[in-house]
C-alpha cells in the first residue's frame, strides 16, 4: 500500500486544524510571556483570565467543529 | 483535627451514598463480560459520559494538591486548567476514532488496541504492563488522599490505615458488582458534588477573608504585599516559561488507559465528541479551590504542607458543615480518580497479559478481571497507600512520563499508516530511559520536563526505525485507516493495488474475529 501522514482533506478541515493548533499555541511560550503581568483584569490575574479565555476558546473551537461536521455530513 | 463529629458523618454519608448509586449502577445486568463488565455495554450517554471523564480528571489534586500550588507557587497552577482543556481537544479528535476501533473489532482495553494495531499482543503486554506502573501509583496516591480525609474528618479517630481499608473496600464491592457502570454513576455524583462543593467553599472562604462576594479582594491584596504569586516562575520562582510549556506538552499527549476505556464506554461515536465539546467548562471547578490557596499565602504563612492549605483554611474559619462537604468533595475527587485505574489495571492484566499467555476464554477472561480486583487492592495498592512511601510522588512521574512515551503507538493508530512495531517499541523504550535518567538522576534538565527530553529522542527514534522495519500487513493498517482517516483510505485504495483495494473493501466491511 502507499503509505501517508494524515492531514486534512478540505478547506474547512485545515481552518480547523488551524484553529485547534493555535488555540494550543496560545497556551505556550511566548504567548502565556505576555500575560505574565502582575495585573488584574475583573478582579483576577492575567494568566487566570487568559487561561479560562483558552478555556472558553476550545469549547467554541469544538462547538464550531461539531456544527461544521454536522454539515458536511449532510452534503455527503 | 476537628473535634466535632458533624464533618465525620457528611462524609461518611457521602462514602454510604456513592456506594448505594454503585450497587445500583448494576441495574440487573449480567456482568459475565469484559463488553459489559469493562465498556459498560457501550451505552453511556453525553451527560453521564461527561461527568465521567471530567470528574475522572479531577482528582484529589484539585482539592489538595491545587491550592497546595496556589499557596506556595501562584497562577503557575493554572497550567493545569490548560492542559485539562487540550486533553478535551484530544478527546474530541481521537475518542470517536478509538470508539469506532471499539466497536468494530471488539478492543475493550487499550493494550488490545494497540496488540492488534502492530499485530504484536508482545507490544500489547508490555504496554499494558508498564502502563500499570503509573496506573497503580495514581490509585494509590488517591487512596492515600482518601484515607489522609477520613483521618482529618474523624478529628484522628480513624487512623490511616483504617481509612485505605474502608475506601478501597467500598470501591472493590461496587466496582466488583456493576463495573463501568459503577465508575459512570458515581462519577456522575461524585462531578456534581464536587462542582457545588468547591465553589461553595470558594465563595465562602473568599467572604471569610475579604469580606466581599467574588475573588477580587483575594487578588487585590496580593498584588499588593505579594506579586511574585500572579506570575511566573512563581512564589518559589521554579516554574519557567519552559518548564510551564513542556508540562503542558507532556501531560496532553499522556494517553491513559482509564480513559480509553471511558472514550470505548460511550453509545456512539457522537456521544463523545458532544462531550469532549462541553469538557471545558467543567473546569471552571478548579478556580474556586485555587482561590483558597491563595487566601491560604496571607492567612497561613507557617504552613507546614502546602497541600494541606484548603483544609487547615476550612478547619480554623469555616463552619463545621462546610468543613465535613469539603472532605466529602475531597474524597469524590480522589475516589472518582481512583476507580478508574484499579478498573482499567485488573482488565489490563486478564486482557492484555493472561490472555495471551495462557490463551484463556473471553468468559474466564472476564471473570479473571473482576477477581483481579481484590488482589490488586489487597496485595499492592493497599500495602503501599499504608506505608505512605516517600517516593511514591517519583514513582508516579515516572509512570505519567512513560504514559507520554506511548504517543507513537498512538500516531500509528491515527496519524501514520508506515508506524512499524519495532519503531515504536524503540521509541517507547528510547524515550522511557531518558525520561527516567532525566526524572531520577538529573531532573528535568533546563527547566524542560523530563517527558519532553523523551519525546525528543523518542519520536526520532519511531520514524527512523519505522522507515528501517517491514511495516504492519496493508489489511491491517487499512483497517484501522478505514476509520482514522476515511477519505484518505479511500484516496490510498484507489492508488495502490487492485488486490489491496479489494481487501481494504472487505476488512472494513466485515469485523474480524473479537480481540
Amino acid at each position: 500500500m502507499k503509505h501517508y501522514v494524515v492531514r486534512p482533506r478540505s478547506t474547512m478541515g485545515w481552518i480547523l486544524t488551524l484553529m485547534f493548533v493555535a488555540l494550543i499555541a496560545l497556551g505556550l511560550w511566548p504567548v502565556i510571556g505576555w500575560f505574565n503581568q502582575p495585573r488584574l483584569w475583573l478582579g483576577l490575574p492575567w494568566i487566570a483570565v487568559w487561561t479560562y479565555l483558552i478555556v472558553l476558546g476550545c469549547w467554541l473551537a469544538m462547538l464550531i467543529a461539531n456544527r461544521w461536521l454536522k454539515v458536511s455530513s449532510h452534503d455527503d | 483535627m476537628t473535634t466535632s463529629l458533624l464533618p465525620l458523618w457528611i462524609t461518611l454519608g457521602y462514602i454510604a451514598m456513592a456506594l448505594f448509586i454503585g450497587l445500583r449502577a448494576r441495574g440487573g445486568r449480567v456482568m459475565d463480560s469484559l463488553e459489559e463488565w469493562g465498556v459498560a455495554g457501550r451505552s453511556m450517554g453525553p451527560v453521564t459520559l461527561y461527568l465521567l471523564i471530567a470528574a475522572g480528571s479531577i482528582s484529589a489534586y484539585t482539592f489538595m494538591g491545587a491550592p497546595g500550588w496556589a499557596y506556595s507557587k501562584g497562577v503557575a497552577v493554572f497550567y493545569v486548567v490548560i492542559y485539562l482543556s487540550y486533553l478535551a481537544l484530544v478527546a474530541w479528535y481521537c475518542g470517536p476514532r478509538v470508539w469506532a476501533f471499539g466497536h468494530r473489532f471488539g478492543h475493550v482495553t487499550q493494550g488490545a488496541a494497540i496488540a492488534d494495531r502492530y499485530q504484536s499482543p508482545l507490544l500489547g503486554g508490555l504496554a499494558a504492563l508498564v502502563m500499570s506502573i503509573g496506573s497503580l501509583a495514581y490509585a494509590v496516591l488517591q487512596t492515600i488522599g482518601s484515607a489522609y480525609i477520613l483521618s482529618v474528618m474523624s478529628g484522628g479517630r480513624i487512623p490511616v490505615w483504617g481509612g485505605v481499608v474502608v475506601i478501597l473496600g467500598v470501591i472493590a464491592i461496587y466496582l466488583y458488582v456493576s463495573g463501568q457502570r459503577a465508575i459512570g454513576l458515581t462519577n456522575a455524583f461524585q462531578g456534581i458534588l464536587m462542582l457545588v462543593v468547591a465553589w461553595t467553599v470558594g465563595l465562602w472562604a473568599a467572604h471569610q477573608a475579604t469580606g466581599d462576594v467574588g475573588f477580587a479582594g483575594v487578588f487585590e491584596r496580593l498584588a499588593t504585599e505579594r506579586p511574585a504569586f500572579l506570575t511566573l516562575p512563581g512564589g518559589d520562582g521554579k516554574m519557567s516559561f519552559a518548564f510551564w510549556t513542556t508540562s503542558i506538552i507532556v501531560s496532553m499527549l499522556s494517553f491513559m488507559p482509564p480513559v480509553w476505556s471511558q472514550w470505548m464506554s460511550a453509545r456512539s461515536a457522537e456521544t463523545i465528541r458532544r462531550s469532549a465539546t462541553w469538557l471545558p467548562t467543567y473546569y471552571i471547578v478548579v478556580l474556586p479551590m485555587v482561590v483558597v490557596g491563595f487566601i491560604g499565602i496571607t492567612a497561613l504563612p507557617h504552613l507546614g504542607r502546602a497541600d494541606t492549605v484548603a483544609l487547615e483554611y476550612a478547619l480554623q474559619h469555616l463552619p463545621s458543615w462546610l468543613v465535613g462537604l469539603l472532605g466529602a468533595g475531597t474524597l469524590a475527587a480522589a475516589m472518582s480518580s481512583c476507580e478508574p485505574f484499579l478498573h482499567s489495571v485488573s482488565m489490563a492484566y486478564a486482557k492484555d497479559i493472561a490472555q495471551p499467555l495462557f490463551r484463556l476464554s473471553d468468559a474466564t477472561t472476564a471473570r479473571l478481571a473482576r477477581r483481579l480486583l481484590v488482589p490488586v487492592m489487597a496485595l499492592i495498592v493497599a500495602p503501599v497507600a499504608i506505608s505512605e512511601p516517600s517516593n511514591l510522588i517519583m514513582i508516579l512521574l515516572v509512570g505519567l512520563g512513560f504514559a507520554t512515551q506511548v504517543l507513537p503507538a498512538f500516531i500509528g493508530m491515527f496519524l501514520w499508516t508506515r508506524a512499524s512495531r519495532w519503531g515504536v517499541l524503540a521509541g517507547i523504550v528510547g524515550g522511557f530511559s531518558v525520561t527516567l535518567t532525566f526524572t531520577l538522576i538529573w531532573p528535568n534538565p533546563l527547566g524542560i520536563h523530563a517527558g519532553f527530553w523523551g519525546l525528543m529522542i523518542n519520536l526520532p527514534l519511531f520514524v527512523v526505525v519505522s522507515c528501517l522495519t517491514p511495516p504492519v500487513r496493508d489489511d491491517v493498517v487499512e483497517r484501522f485507516f478505514a476509520i482514522s482517516a476515511p477519505g484518505f483510505s479511500k484516496a490510498s485504495s484507489a492508488m495502490s493495488s487492485t488486490t489491496s483495494a479489494t481487501r481494504s473493501a472487505t476488512t472494513s466491511s466485515k469485523p474480524p474475529s473479537r480481540r
